[in-house]
């Protein structure tokens, strides 16, 4: 316990650390102009674009999921109800803000608004339209990691400041998710940082072997730290170096990552905490008015950041399909040419929404699990596949000299036949 | 650890009808469980006594909204006997077919809902949207979507026309292909099983003595049916197996109910085919003579009884009325034990109860053997008291 607090002070003392950096190059003006960074925040990469993406994606998810289950779905309000998720939003913040007595108002009144902002912090950690987000540092990953743990932290403590029977049980079925699908979760995660890692100790003949296909690593990579493999920005660009997501590497570890994503969102296999028919809203029982509005808004921008991550991990974040000319030339294009910056963020969009599609499929297809059940399956299956893909990777890396990827396609395939 | 009472109903967005369940939890695991009934008292077998009985068939056929025609089939089949007229085969056959297609549209519906318990809303509303067909149907023969309103004293009162007869076979086609889809879908897909295998498990001589009745009963593998045990209308005329399964568990349900429905598809079609070509009804006298008579049928939920004392006048002295719902309940109680707090939804949804039909306002003190009923004054009176003490 105390190696831990430990630990995640020292992560947020980093985080500190790194934002002091940022705020100093700010004002040094080696990033630009203060001007053009606010702008960032607020309007492009940042909150109004992960807004409006967001609260277009909880539309689309839910279009697709009424579709699939022949309903119609949002339809009235804008083009095919294109506005109702905003709608309801706006609806919610109009409400009555309802604090029943016995609920310890305060602190109720708080996560909301805190859950709110750990899930626009996370998305600015995002590559939309570069490699880098609005805020990236070595390590970012874990940090990320951290925060996610955190937003699942802060619905726990709504339930138990709710004071509530149902609440309660919600609270503690929370908890009990966080247990099953946090660390199926960290090890999908890794998996990419694992490739990564390879390609940043790469051997010579590797090298070489890239050198052959015309691709060279740029030199800005070379250095490797322990820390700047867990990097997102160093993940999606070593993804655009090879010219190949690393889905194809890890689809394992894709699937793993999907349905933990799927339990951390609370979607419908996994949306046990909140099971309506069992207990009322689970930890939500009480939010009602404003603080449910900003809940939804919360989660929803939860939603993108799962579906961008997974975007930046495996598919290959804002670059588009192929071996990129070297990636240096590429960002200076990008920055001389206005429209690449649109084709990352075209990118980024069409595999956000390619991921949202996925999950809006899956939860179409499945029956609630029970949380026994679901902490039960993740420890029997979810983390030894992860750590299977795991195993599978650093064995075919092993046997480089003979061209890992031969070995790793054979192993992969053996396992799949098995 | 201390056990948590945790109360359900009588508002609960799981449960859209008026039933409180107070379920004792350590943790997940459901350690005890109450229910009361009651919330939603009606009066009505009082009211029917105070009605003639061409205005109580009215009457019964709002008991309850899924089986109608259950309740006025019951009924009227009950005052056919004490008028001691034998009512003409055609019409037989067409009260046995609207029976059936309500037991198809309340086993369809049930599944839709049985999915959305235990989270699997696609299941919902799949199933819902082919319920329409049979609703069609419904409306294509008496006019009526839930209320058919066909039964009558001496037989029934629409004709089934030639023309709609090929609109029947095809529709049957449609149900009996999903059906069998649905099917595939409840034994494969491994979420519906994980939910519901082991879950509710009701053994067949507990279900015997907790006397509970239909499908409920059947999924424990007791072979028991009104309609082949005591056939009435046309069921002695009908080929049909009754479905059993040995499971004892909500997945037993589940199949029983959905090989009930690959039945009653049959059943159709084959009634369809064999119609007599007699009367539709008799024109009976309204007076009834004294006597009693207990009819009973196999409504979509389970055996529903009906008791009738007639006294000579044309109303009732006394209607009595045991609905499935009714019976089932001290099994839920059972099944709810030991189990975990997310079955509980599918547990009681596997009865399929219907409220509607159940409410009773009869006191009973299980100690001093003692029972007694309250006029609504006094009920009032002890609510307010009850309440007061509870300090709610």
């Amino acid at each position: 316990m105390a190696f831990n607090l430990l630990w995640y002070l020292s992560l947020y003392l980093y985080l500190q650390y790194g934002y002091t950096t940022i705020i100093f190059q700010y004002l040094l003006g080696q990033q630009g102009s203060i001007l053009k960074d606010l702008f960032k925040i607020i309007v492009f990469p940042g909150i109004l674009f992960v807004g409006v993406v967001s609260l277009f994606a909880e539309w689309y998810d839910r279009k697709i999921y009424a579709r699939l289950q022949n309903r119609v779905g949002p339809f009235h309000t804008g083009y095919h109800g294109i506005l109702q998720p905003l709608a309801d939003l706006i609806k919610l913040l109009a409400k009555e803000d309802v604090v029943q007595s016995g609920a310890e108002a305060r602190s109720l009144a708080a996560t909301p608004i805190f859950a709110l902002t750990l899930s626009l912090v996370m998305l600015m950690f995002i590559p939309v339209y570069k490699s880098t987000g609005i805020i990236s540092f070595e390590g970012d990953l874990i940090v990320l990691l951290f925060l996610s743990t955190i937003f699942a932290l802060t619905v726990i403590l709504t339930g138990w400041f709710s004071t509530n029977r149902f609440s309660e049980v919600g609270t503690a079925r929370a908890g009990m998710q966080l247990i099953a699908y946090e660390i199926p979760f960290v090890l999908s995660v890794i998996t990419p940082a694992i490739i990564v890692g390879y390609y940043y100790s790469a051997p010579i003949q590797v090298n070489n072997y890239l050198l052959a296909l015309g691709v060279s690593l740029p030199s800005t990579l070379v250095p490797p730290t322990a820390l700047s493999v867990l990097t997102v920005a160093n993940i999606t660009q070593i993804q655009a170096t090879i010219g190949m997501p690393f889905i194809v590497f890890a689809p394992i570890s894709f699937a793993v990552f999907v349905i933990s994503l799927m339990a951390e969102l609370e979607k419908v296999p996994f949306d046990i905490p909140e099971a309506h028919t069992e207990i009322v809203a689970g930890w939500q029982t009480e939010i009602s008015g404003r603080k449910l509005g900003i809940f939804r808004l919360a989660s929803d921008l939860e939603y993108l950041w799962g579906a961008g991550l997974a975007a930046a991990l495996f598919l290959g974040g804002p670059w588009g399909p192929g071996s990129q000319i070297g990636l240096s030339e590429l960002e200076r294009l990008m920055g001389a040419f206005p429209w690449g910056y649109v084709i990352g963020t075209g990118w980024f969009l069409v595999k956000v929404f390619a991921i949202i599609f996925l999950i809006a499929n899956l939860r179409t297809l499945f029956a609630r699990f029970r949380i026994d059940q679901v902490v039960r399956g993740s420890w029997k299956y979810l983390i030894p596949l992860a750590f299977l893909n795991i195993i599978i990777l650093e064995v075919a890396f092993y046997f480089d000299l003979f061209g890992w990827q031969a070995t790793y396609y054979l192993l992969l395939w053996i396992t799949i036949l098995i | 650890m201390s056990t948590v009472k945790i109360p359900i109903g009588p508002q609960h967005p799981a449960l859209k009808e008026p039933v409180n369940f107070t379920i004792e939890v350590d943790g997940e695991q459901v350690v005890d469980a109450k229910i009361r009934i009651g919330y939603n008292h009606r009066g009505m077998e009082k009211s029917a006594e105070l009605r003639t009985y061409v205005r109580d068939i009215y009457f019964f056929e709002r008991v309850c909204g899924i089986c109608s025609h259950a309740h006025t089939t019951t009924f009227t089949q009950g005052v056919e006997e004490l008028l001691d007229e034998d009512v003409p085969r055609r019409g037989l056959y067409i009260r046995t077919i609207v029976c059936e297609l309500e037991r198809i549209h309340s086993h369809y519906l049930w599944l839709g809902v049985a999915g959305h318990e235990i989270g699997f809303d696609t299941l919902l509303h799949y199933t819902w949207r082919d319920r329409e067909v049979v609703m069609d149907l419904l409306e294509a023969i008496s006019g009526n979507r839930v209320n058919y309103a066909m039964n009558t004293i001496g037989g029934v009162r629409r004709d089934i026309s030639k023309d709609t007869i090929p609109t029947i076979k095809k529709g049957m086609d449609i149900l009996r292909k999903r059906m069998q889809y649905y099917l595939k879908v409840c034994v494969n897909e491994p979420t519906i099983l994980k939910r519901a295998q082991g879950v509710g498990v009701l053994p067949p001589e507990v279900a015997r003595k907790l006397g509970a009745v239909g499908p409920t009963l059947r999924a424990s593998g007791i072979n028991m049916d009104c309609r082949k045990d005591d056939p009435n209308a046309a069921y002695g005329e009908v080929p049909f197996d009754v479905i059993t399964w040995d499971s004892r568990d909500v997945f037993g349900r589940v199949a029983v109910r959905i090989l009930e429905t690959l039945q009653s598809c049959n059943m159709i079609d084959w009634m369809v085919d064999h119609l007599p070509k007699d009367e539709i009804r008799l024109k009976l006298k309204r007076r009834v003579p004294e006597g009693e008579v207990l009819s009973r049928y196999e409504a979509p939920r389970g055996e529903l009884i009906y008791y009738i004392k007639a006294n000579g006048s044309d109303k009732p002295e006394r209607v009595k009325v045991r609905t499935p719902s009714l019976a089932n309940w001290p099994s839920v109680e059972y099944m709810l034990k030991g189990g975990y707090i997310a079955d509980v939804p599918i547990v009681i949804a596997a009865i399929d109860p219907c409220l509607s039909c159940t409410d009773r306002v009869t006191f009973v003190d299980a100690e001093k053997e003692k029972t007694w009923t309250m006029d609504l004054e006094s009920l009032r009176r002890y609510g307010i008291e009850f309440y007061e003490k509870k300090r709610w």
